[in-house]
């Protein structure tokens, strides 16, 4: 138990394939449903043993994107008419993958709306 | 930092510039004076300005008259010339010669001038603002810092354009069904910027199906889909194809996307007015298996193309929805739908011109119907329509009978019979129903229960009360009561839009305190006049999961005045 609480930290390390580390906050983090099953303390996965996960499929550029969009939802959470973050481009197809690939907590929401029409 | 060797203004210095002598300006200017001064007193005439158009018969009046009035225009003309106010213009203004106008006047907009405060150069706009009275000597005008920081901002209008803006894209999100709160997913953001990008971008790469889908939603409701966006949506291995608005597409679009994916299983156009006979040749040879077909507005395929695409295809369809085909798919494209269609579990037929009593009855041989969608005009006899509920009923899931003004209580009989498993009723536009008639489908209705419920429009008043007798048959007043009785716990979606015959009693013993309805996400109560403040709280009391309360309509949105009977429309 003792140890499991020690595993618990504040915050976790991201990896992108190019090998730049991004420390963001646990609670962030885990806005995306992948990451936060692979951190949560009770998966026993390496990742949620080390507190730190490589993300093979995403580079540097767009890793730290994610990151940023982390702080962004966690700062709106509760605010009504939050605005909406602002990303180049260029990178908006890689950003798309990279969000489904770690989906978001919110996105399913969406779809079942406009599936309902 | 510039280097001034002597004072001059910054309209000299730019005109300095431009090779035109500002000095030389003032002397003429100041010759132009002297001469006029000389002029004055003794030809009147000929000192009034161009502009100023005198009447010839208003000269040939009393002279010491005429002197007066011209006076009096040079002397306005003046003030309005030089910016000065009434008190500044003596007689003998002109005589004096010191005020110098280029002092004066301020500079037009576009001109450049230097800040009376901080003496930086701008250039001067329609929105520059003058200092302050009396802190500098002679007036002038700010720049854009220095009037900000003196005079305060000025709520500009741009400011109200933005909120305005803003409130119309938070109504426009809930009409989508979009709660504004919290921040979007990051998958919403980006399908968002590459719908506003889509120009720029070659190729989605390999997106998932309802990454796609959404994708073709949007740029569908900004009508952005044409022959050079399609082509990213296409891909050889794909299942779906949905394209929610067609109406850019040619014939050679159609069949392209025929040719790069023919082993679609389910096609969505919207629109397709341009899906022609030769495209529907083509597609009905190039594909393999479909099980899904939605078509929308595809008015020109005739109904020899129809015929052979059911006998070709009919059997691997599951699912057909069709709408809008105007002159074609007559009885006896009907005919051979049904004869071959023999799998199909979905149906949809909206706003075809031949669907009418015949071809009602022959939807009645398929057997493995679970949802049917009709809509249908008033000339239908609710026996047709009975007699198919009686063929596949048991087996229904979804029932819809949109616009059918000709359906009675019989209807609701044949319902409760027939169609235990049914879990979305949608009886929309029903208008010779009276409301109360409901009471017999529901009370004891052996079905565990509705998610979806649309009785929209059920507006006829009630006649219970006239034709005094069996509550069996006439209903009671307490159908909406009944209805929550029955299907409240499972109820996902209630649509009473403008079913007027609604009593306030009804509502409030349905959402009475104590009845929780824990699914009740969404309920439509425009134009329901009994609706009050109070049945809104109720509501919102017994719905915990409650996203949408609709109440259009919101001048009959107050409380109105009870009699011991309760308030009845009319």
């Amino acid at each position: 138990m003792a140890d499991e609480a020690q595993n618990v930290s504040e915050y976790v390390t991201l990896i992108s394939n190019d090998g730049y580390k991004f420390v963001v906050k646990r609670s962030a983090a885990c806005v995306s449903g992948a990451l936060r099953r692979m951190l949560d303390p009770k998966s026993n996965f390496s990742e949620a043993i080390e507190n730190k996960a490589t993300l093979e499929n995403l580079n540097g550029v767009v890793l730290e994107k994610v990151c940023e969009y982390f702080y962004f939802h966690e700062k709106h959470k509760d605010s009504k008419d939050a605005p909406d973050m602002d990303f180049p481009p260029e990178l908006c197809l890689e950003l798309l993958m990279a969000a489904d690939y770690l989906n978001s907590k919110l996105l399913q929401a969406p779809f079942k709306s406009m599936y309902s029409i | 930092m510039r280097y001034v060797d002597r004072e001059q203004s910054a309209l000299t210095d730019f005109l300095a510039q431009h090779n035109i002598s500002a000095r030389q300006i003032r002397l003429d200017y100041e010759a132009r004076q002297r001469a006029a001064q000389e002029q004055l007193p003794t030809d009147p005439v000929a000192a009034t300005s161009p502009g100023q158009e005198v009447g010839q018969d208003q000269l040939q009046n009393s002279r010491a008259g005429s002197r007066r009035s011209l006076g009096k225009r040079s002397k306005k003309f003046k003030r309005r010339r030089f910016g000065l106010s009434p008190e500044d213009t003596g007689d003998d203004d002109l005589a004096q010669g010191h005020r110098s106008p280029i002092k004066q006047a301020r500079p037009m907009p576009g001109q450049i001038d230097n800040c009376v405060e901080c003496g930086v150069r701008f250039t001067v706009t329609p929105y520059s603002r003058a200092a302050p009275e009396g802190s500098h000597e002679g007036g002038g005008l700010l720049c854009a810092k220095c009037a900000r920081n003196i005079l305060g901002r000025k709520k500009s209008t741009d400011q109200h354009t933005v909120n305005r803006e803003k409130r119309r894209q938070i109504q426009s999100n809930l009409l989508d069904g979009q709660s504004s709160r919290g921040a979007k997913s990051l998958l919403q953001l980006c399908i968002e910027k590459v719908a506003k990008h889509i120009d720029q971008i070659d190729d989605f790469g390999d997106q998932p199906p309802q990454v796609l889908d959404k994708l073709s939603r949007i740029l569908s409701k900004s009508r952005a889909i044409d022959s050079t966006t399609i082509q990213l949506f296409l891909k050889p291995d794909l299942d779906a194809v949905s394209i929610y608005d067609c109406g850019k597409l040619e014939v050679d679009d159609y069949k392209r996307i025929f040719a790069i994916a023919p082993a679609i299983g389910s096609l969505t156009l919207l629109n397709a007015s341009q899906f022609q006979n030769d495209v529907m040749d083509y597609f009905t040879q190039r594909i393999k298996s479909l099980r899904k077909l939605h078509l929308h507005s595809a008015n020109l395929i005739d109904d020899n193309r129809w015929q052979s695409f059911f006998v070709r295809h009919g059997y691997s369809l599951e699912s057909l929805r069709l709408e809008f085909l105007d002159e074609f798919f007559t009885l006896d494209t009907i005919k051979v739908m049904v004869k071959h269609c023999s799998r199909l579990k979905s149906l949809r037929l909206e706003h075809l011109n031949h669907f009418k009593d015949d071809a009602v009855q022959e939807l009645a041989k398929f057997t493995k119907l679970e949802h049917l969608t009709v809509r249908l005009g008033a000339d239908v006899d609710p026996q047709t329509l009975i007699m198919l509920i009686e063929a596949f009923g048991w087996n229904l899931r979804t029932l819809a009978i949109k616009d059918c003004a000709s359906l009675d209580r019989s209807i609701l009989t044949a319902i409760r019979t027939n169609c235990p498993r049914i879990t979305r009723l949608n009886l929309s536009g029903a208008e010779s129903l009276p409301f109360s008639a409901f009471s017999i489908l529901f009370n004891g209705w052996k079905n565990p229960g509705l998610t979806k419920l649309d009785l929209s429009s059920v507006r006829t008043l009630d006649l219970g009360e006239q034709s005094d007798g069996d509550a069996e048959f006439t209903g009671t007043h307490d159908a909406l009561t009944a209805l929550m009785a029955h299907s409240g716990k499972r109820l996902e979606k209630l649509d009473l839009h403008s079913s007027r015959p609604i009593s306030h009693e009804d509502l409030c013993s349905a959402f009475t305190e104590g009845n929780t309805y824990s699914y009740l996400k969404n309920i439509d109560l425009s134009f329901v006049q009994a609706v009050d403040d109070f049945v809104v709280g109720s509501i919102v009391r017994c719905c915990p999961k409650l996203e949408f309360l609709t109440v259009s309509f919101p001048t009959l949105f107050q409380r109105p005045t009870l009699n011991s009977k309760g308030w009845k429309p009319n």
